[in-house]
């Protein structure tokens, strides 16, 4: 049977974010950082992470607040938690796009536990890599651990992992920004480019830097918006697909699109080329199955986590269709 | 591996209990205190086998290190009775054949306790919702959601 308890490791809790930041810079490379655990801690269980050093980052009361003015909209600290997310008065009032994502993710233990940073930062996840150790004994290393071949894509070049996490497509749609901080510099990235599309290191961050708040502009009029994740069972699984959609729509004419997408590819993807289309068109029912080719062109679903291209690219048509006629109605 | 000293509340009584920094919360409860009621199913936070109250919110305990849960009010299935009189969850549970083999009955109970907090009569939806990450290989879940129903119109 595997070893399922956690290797040796050292637990580190700064209680600011100087000394998080001076952790990082001295030994980020041996660190992982633990925020919610929900999907650190199976990892290192497993083997699938080499982190030797744990740094808790919830004892950091700065990490964990959440501030809103009408000017500048919303800071969400990384370790607010997904249910926190879901009870905030603010944002289901301002952004329920983000409350209903957030609800969607996992399922309610896991949502107690699990935090936006970390959804945000969530490595992507294979139906291989993600084996215990005890598994890969009778296997040649993948990318993703180091070696030079891919289960998913026979043939392929680099990592496949899946970018899985549900949060992600509403806060692109939202346009949220992240503050990345590391020792004596701060930096400030649109999220829709914060992921690298390799999944074996799939987002721009250094071992020495980390997310310290999530920003969102404050909503404007005008936009209906929708959100739908599809899975297998409709709770605890990773997604074939997870969709967010806001339009403007006046007198029938489609004005802007913001449409996002996750769990169906490498990175996140807001598929830019569909909205170019959308925009200054009525939805009428050629017009949409035109949008749906565009936006399965733009996506390129693959066989990992769950479902087939073939299964993912349904859904995709399936729940964009959905989403449409809900906020056109 | 260094030890470190932390104060814990289980089920109202304060531990001061010395934990490795490899520990998880459900290693400490079972293999420490004896709490053996909380059980270990897939050990990777994915069957709700190991969830206990932690400040009133249903956790993994499978999957919380130790050391988080310094300072923090844990109830386990051992405190959901008081004394010998059961939870009106757990006369429920009984009355509706909603124990097999019992294995997941304490994260399930656990789980629908704090939904009774939350909603005083929860439809069958609302606790589809919330047993949804406790999973259940005997029931077929029927007589569970039957059950937690059937507290509700207490």
């Amino acid at each position: 049977m595997n070893n399922m308890r956690l290797p040796r490791l050292d637990y580190l809790e700064p209680g600011e974010t100087g000394e998080l930041l001076e952790l990082l810079g001295e030994m980020g490379d041996d660190c992982t950082i633990l925020a919610g655990g929900t999907d650190v801690v199976p990892m290192l269980k497993r083997r699938n992470s080499t982190a030797t050093h744990l740094v808790n980052i919830k004892k950091i009361l700065r990490l964990k607040e959440i501030s809103y003015d009408d000017e500048n909209g919303i800071r969400i600290g990384p370790a607010v938690t997904l249910r926190e997310i879901i009870n905030n008065p603010v944002i289901s009032d301002k952004y329920p796009l983000l409350a209903k994502a957030a609800g969607s993710v996992g399922f309610n233990q896991l949502r107690n536990m699990a935090t936006l940073g970390g959804n945000i930062c969530l490595d992507n996840k294979c139906i291989y890599f993600n084996q215990s150790a005890f598994w890969w004994k009778s296997r040649r290393d993948c990318f993703k651990r180091g070696g030079d071949i891919c289960y998913v894509v026979k043939g392929g070049n680099g990592c496949h992992a899946l970018s899985a996490a549900d949060t992600v497509p509403a806060l692109i749609s939202l346009g949220a920004e992240l503050i990345i901080e590391q020792r004596g510099r701060e930096r400030r990235t649109l999220l829709e480019v914060f992921y690298s599309g390799d999944g074996g290191n799939p987002h721009w961050l250094d071992r020495n830097e980390v997310v310290t708040g999530i920003l969102i502009p404050s909503p404007d009029r005008g936009w209906k918006e929708g959100f739908l994740k599809k899975s297998y069972r409709g709770s605890v699984d990773f997604a074939f697909a997870t969709l967010s959609l806001r339009l403007r729509i006046n007198g029938g004419v489609l004005n802007d699109a913001r449409i996002a997408l996750n769990s169906v590819s490498t990175k996140p993807i807001r598929a830019r080329k569909t909205e170019l289309y959308l925009r200054g068109k009525t939805l009428s029912d050629p017009t949409l199955r035109e949008a749906v080719r565009l936006l399965l062109k733009e996506s390129m679903p693959l066989s990992v986590i769950g479902a087939s291209a073939l299964v993912r690219s349904n859904t995709i048509e399936a729940i964009f269709i959905d989403l449409m006629e809900m906020i056109k109605n | 591996m260094e030890k470190k000293l932390i104060e814990v509340s289980v089920n109202g009584e304060r531990f001061e209990i010395a934990v490795k920094a490899n520990d998880t919360l459900l290693e400490v409860l079972r293999d420490g205190l004896g709490l053996i009621g909380t059980k270990e199913g897939c050990s990777v936070g994915e069957c709700g086998a190991c969830t206990v109250l932690c400040n009133g919110k249903p956790i993994l305990s499978c999957i919380t290190m130790a050391m988080d849960a310094a300072d923090s009010e844990i109830l386990t299935i051992e405190g959901m009775s008081e004394g010998d009189a059961l939870d009106p969850l757990q006369e429920a549970f009984i009355q509706y054949g909603a124990v097999q083999c019992g294995f997941c009955t304490p994260g399930m109970l656990l789980t629908a306790k704090e939904l009774m907090e939350r909603e005083k009569r929860p439809s069958a939806g609302q606790i589809k919702e919330a047993i949804s990450g406790n999973f259940c290989r005997c029931t077929g879940y029927v007589k569970i959601i039957e059950a937690i129903q059937a507290t509700g119109k207490l």
